[in-house]
């Protein structure tokens, strides 16, 4: 257990401080699927938790709240594991290497340890800047991990990081509609709340204050009362 | 190596404690709060269906104390003489001043709090010594709010319990909703931007709005859209007072659409250099010491500029 945790740790700063040699002690580490996916889920849950300010907005309590946080962790798997189908197809297409679907996922959940602060995007008006930082982080962790993995250079390495993450965004721009009308029955389900409160939402006043609510300032200036 | 390792730890450090500053407002609108601000809206339909409407008061005045403050009414000393240059000023004004800005439950630090323990200690070293480094983390705490009510993400719940604590205490003291009667929020420092928040709901009630800012730290606030004015107060050597213009993009001269930017076109911001004063330590708008060329004390040249706006005359400011 002790030598685990001390690899995990050890794994953990190599791929903050991106160290190539980190990843290279990596690629042989008989573990090291087991720790780039303890890795992946406390990076998903520290991100969960800097996202869990809309739960709080819809008053998401309880079991809700802790079936919500499941949910989200399982939708930021299957964001790695199409994360790294797209890398395998993309390394394949430019080294001729046929990584196995394990090796990918182990590259993409190693470099999500950046996303272990996620929960710092919670901050006050740092926390949107934050999630910035660390997902570019987490991308040039990606870079460097792939470095190794596919044994290139950096150039090579930086075209299918960037050409994945470019298919990465396209797919979600392409998928945002049926993406979104899923993602809204699932919250239905899981809320029980029939729409998705944001804080803009609450600037209207509605959830508080009724909606013929008004005061008659006109009869007092016209000296009605 | 190690003085980075430090540097690196005590960033992150600040930035978790910064991370934990919206759980109290989040917590309370997810717990009660939409309730709490439910029932206080009720209560003020029953009171304006039933009250006379004419109040005693020409005009009311909520202050707002900066990021010192403990409760609504434990404020630094040097904010007292400030408060009572304006209750003496401004005589047919009621002067509101228990809100605590940096509590959506108006609960002081010293109330019943897990951490009351600590903010009681630092209440009684600031009595001893109005400069204790303790009491630096009672501006730290109070300034993260400050951050909640600017976050566009928290700010509509924080807000909603700032506007109603202003609104209750506006009652309690003889408010009439509906009266027409001119509230002024004035607000110092990290108290401009509560009041910037409050100032939207309270905007629901159609209560006629100013804001009265002394070197406050604001965002570009949904709120300045219900304000019929804001009148800026600040001092040439103000570190804070600038960075506000820095930090907060919507105020920003390119930021056009912002709500700053739709105040600034039309003409609803004042801005008044009312001398070279610093945010705090020495030198700044509540000193009693440092005396401008005119023979005023800092703390007189702030009081009188406050006075004047609310008595509807000139504000005389310090040449620089």
């Amino acid at each position: 257990m002790g030598d685990f945790l001390g690899s995990l740790w050890r794994a953990i700063l190599g791929v903050w401080g991106l160290d190539s040699s980190m990843a290279e002690w990596f690629r042989d580490y008989p573990h090291s699927l087991e720790i780039s996916i303890t890795i992946a889920m406390l990076a998903g849950v520290s991100t969960l938790l800097g996202n869990s300010v809309v739960l709080f907005l819809n008053r998401i309590r309880g079991w809700r709240f802790a079936l919500s946080l499941v949910f989200n962790g399982v939708s930021m798997v299957a964001l790695f594991v199409v994360q790294a189908v797209v890398i395998a197809l993309i390394g394949f297409l430019f080294t001729g290497d046929r990584l196995t679907f394990f090796q990918a996922a182990r590259a993409v959940m190693l470099a999500t340890a950046p996303l272990l602060f996620g929960f710092l995007e919670l901050a006050p008006y740092l926390g949107p800047g934050i999630a910035r930082v660390l997902q570019v982080w987490s991308l040039l962790a990606l870079w460097t991990v792939v470095t190794v993995v596919y044994a290139v250079g950096y150039w090579e390495a930086l075209l299918i990081t960037g050409i994945g993450w470019a298919v990465m965004q396209g797919l979600s721009w392409a998928l945002a509609r049926p993406l979104s009308a899923l993602g809204n029955t699932i919250w239905r389900a899981l809320s029980g709340s029939p729409t998705l409160l944001t804080a803009q939402d609450l600037l209207s006043g509605h959830q508080f204050m009724p909606v013929e609510f008004d005061f008659d300032v006109s009869a007092v200036e016209g000296g009605e009362r | 190596m190690i003085l980075v390792t430090l540097l690196i730890g005590v960033l992150v450090l600040v930035l978790v404690i910064m991370a934990m500053g919206p759980l109290e407002s989040l917590g309370w609108w997810s717990d009660k709060g939409a309730e709490k601000a439910a029932a206080t809206i009720e209560r003020l339909r029953e009171e304006h269906a039933r009250s006379d409407l004419r109040t005693s008061y020409s005009r009311y005045v909520v202050y707002l104390s900066g990021i010192g403050a403990i409760d609504g009414e434990s404020r630094p000393p040097e904010e007292e003489p400030f408060v009572a240059a304006i209750r003496d000023g401004v005589p047919g004004a009621c002067l509101v001043t228990d809100v605590f800005p940096y509590s959506v439950s108006n609960h002081g630090l010293t109330a019943q709090r897990p951490m009351s323990w600590l903010w009681r200690r630092i209440e009684q070293a600031r009595f001893k010594n109005p400069e204790a480094m303790l009491a630096m983390l009672v501006n730290l705490r109070n300034a993260i709010q400050l951050f909640v009510s600017a976050d566009r993400r928290y700010g509509p719940t924080y807000n909603i319990g700032t506007a109603q604590q202003v609104l209750e205490s506006l009652l309690r003291h003889g408010y009439r909703l509906g009266s027409g009667v001119p509230v002024t929020l004035v607000g110092w420092s990290g108290g401009a931007q509560i009041s910037l928040g409050a100032a939207w709901y309270l905007g629901l009630t159609k209560i006629p709005l100013e804001l009265i800012s002394i070197g406050g730290m604001m965002s570009d606030d949904y709120g300045l859209d219900r304000l019929q004015h804001v009148y800026h107060l600040r001092g040439t050597k103000d570190p804070f007072e600038k960075l506000g213009w820095v930090m907060f993009a919507g105020r920003w001269p390119i930021a056009v659409g912002s709500p700053w930017s739709r105040a600034v076109k039309e003409n609803r911001i004042t801005i008044y250099d009312i001398g070279p004063m610093q945010h705090n330590v020495k030198d700044h708008y509540f000193d009693p010491t440092a005396i401008a060329p005119d023979g005023r004390s800092y703390l007189q040249v702030t009081s009188d500029a406050v006075v004047a706006l609310l008595n509807g005359t000139e504000v005389q400011v310090i040449p620089t």
